[in-house]
């Protein structure tokens, strides 16, 4: 089955590529462990979703040849706006489906509109992880940007108290995945150190406490 | 609970929410298929419709209103892409409750 999602996947980058819009953008979610493929030998991605989260870190001052919307109609995603929620997601029939994210920043909303791309984007909190924590991937030509190893892992840690338990389950599965494999190179683990050594009371209390509860041999702070 | 099974129902209830999104869309454009008709050395394009047994052609406009025409057609093929992806997003839900089945038990 995950044969056809590459494919779609590749179509979506391409299309992204062409219109400037992956420059502005970082792969996150379990989509990033895709590409983790190319940065460790012998990695097997835990995708569990067809949902594609793009974290979009400049919200001002983006420079896209094309909107979104007008970039993925050709590979047949259509525009769906939640009137309820303000929140805008990029669907194609077969489950694929598109997000954008923001980070949250005091006194906005939880959406924000970004004009350039023609979409409203959902601010969530432990996103400014990704400013400065991706890598840069080359994916058949095209340099996308993805959540650096270190930052995935981290985020989802951070955002571990609020998920459901099968939410939980399934971030605990890909956390230990790709923990097992940065622990094993050096810059990965020095970025993984440097994250986790600036976190905050509050973050530090939130890794400490996930790392007890599912007995995780990760560097302790 | 099994992952790969809340994998399964999150991605069904997904399924659902598109459809959803689908037959709205379709609720916002004009149903049926465009039909030209040659009249006295003019053309005149309807809309076909089927209502049970029935098939009623509904006057749109004269060719000649080239804006007119060009903008109908274009809802009509929106009409049936998204027909299509509705017929497709259908087919997925039947192959998830497939595979949910085998967690019944």
């Amino acid at each position: 089955m995950r044969i056809d999602y590459e494919e779609k996947l590749l179509d979506v980058i391409k299309a992204f590529g062409e219109s400037c819009i992956l420059e502005n953008i970082v792969i996150i979610g379990s989509w990033a462990t895709y590409f983790y493929v190319k940065v460790f030998e012998n990695f097997i991605p835990s995708i569990r979703t067809l949902d594609l989260d793009c974290y979009v870190p400049k919200t001002r001052n983006t420079k896209v040849l094309k909107s979104v919307n007008e970039t993925l109609k050709p590979i047949n995603f259509d525009h769906i706006f939640d009137s309820g929620t303000e929140k805008s997601k990029f669907i194609s029939p077969d489950g694929f489906e598109i997000e954008f994210l923001a980070k949250l920043k005091r006194n906005q909303n939880s959406i924000v509109k970004l004009d350039s791309l023609g979409v409203n984007a959902e601010q969530l909190g432990n996103l400014e992880l990704f400013d400065k924590g991706f890598i840069l991937v080359d994916f058949e030509g095209y340099i996308v940007k993805v959540a650096s190893p270190s930052a995935y892992v981290l985020q989802k840690i951070l955002i571990s108290p609020k998920r459901s338990e099968e939410k939980y389950l399934k971030d605990l599965e890909s956390v230990q995945l790709v923990y097992e494999v940065l622990k094993k190179e050096n810059n990965h683990l020095e970025e993984f150190r440097n994250i986790v050594s600036a976190f905050g009371k509050t973050r530090r209390k939130v890794y400490n406490r996930y790392i007890k509860d599912n007995d995780l041999d990760f560097i302790g702070i | 609970m099994s992952i790969l099974k809340s994998v399964l129902e999150e991605e069904l209830e997904r399924n659902l929410k598109n459809q959803n999104s689908y037959k709205q869309m379709l609720l916002e454009l004009p149903k049926g298929s465009i039909y030209i008709s040659n009249r006295n050395g003019r053309q005149y394009m309807y809309r076909k419709n089927r209502y049970g047994d029935k098939i009623v052609n509904v006057y749109i406009c004269s060719l000649s209103n080239i804006e007119k025409a060009n903008e109908e057609k274009q809802k009509s093929e929106e009409y049936a892409r998204i027909s299509d992806n509705f017929k497709v997003a259908r087919n997925e839900e039947v192959k998830l409750r497939k595979a949910l089945k085998a967690y019944e038990d």
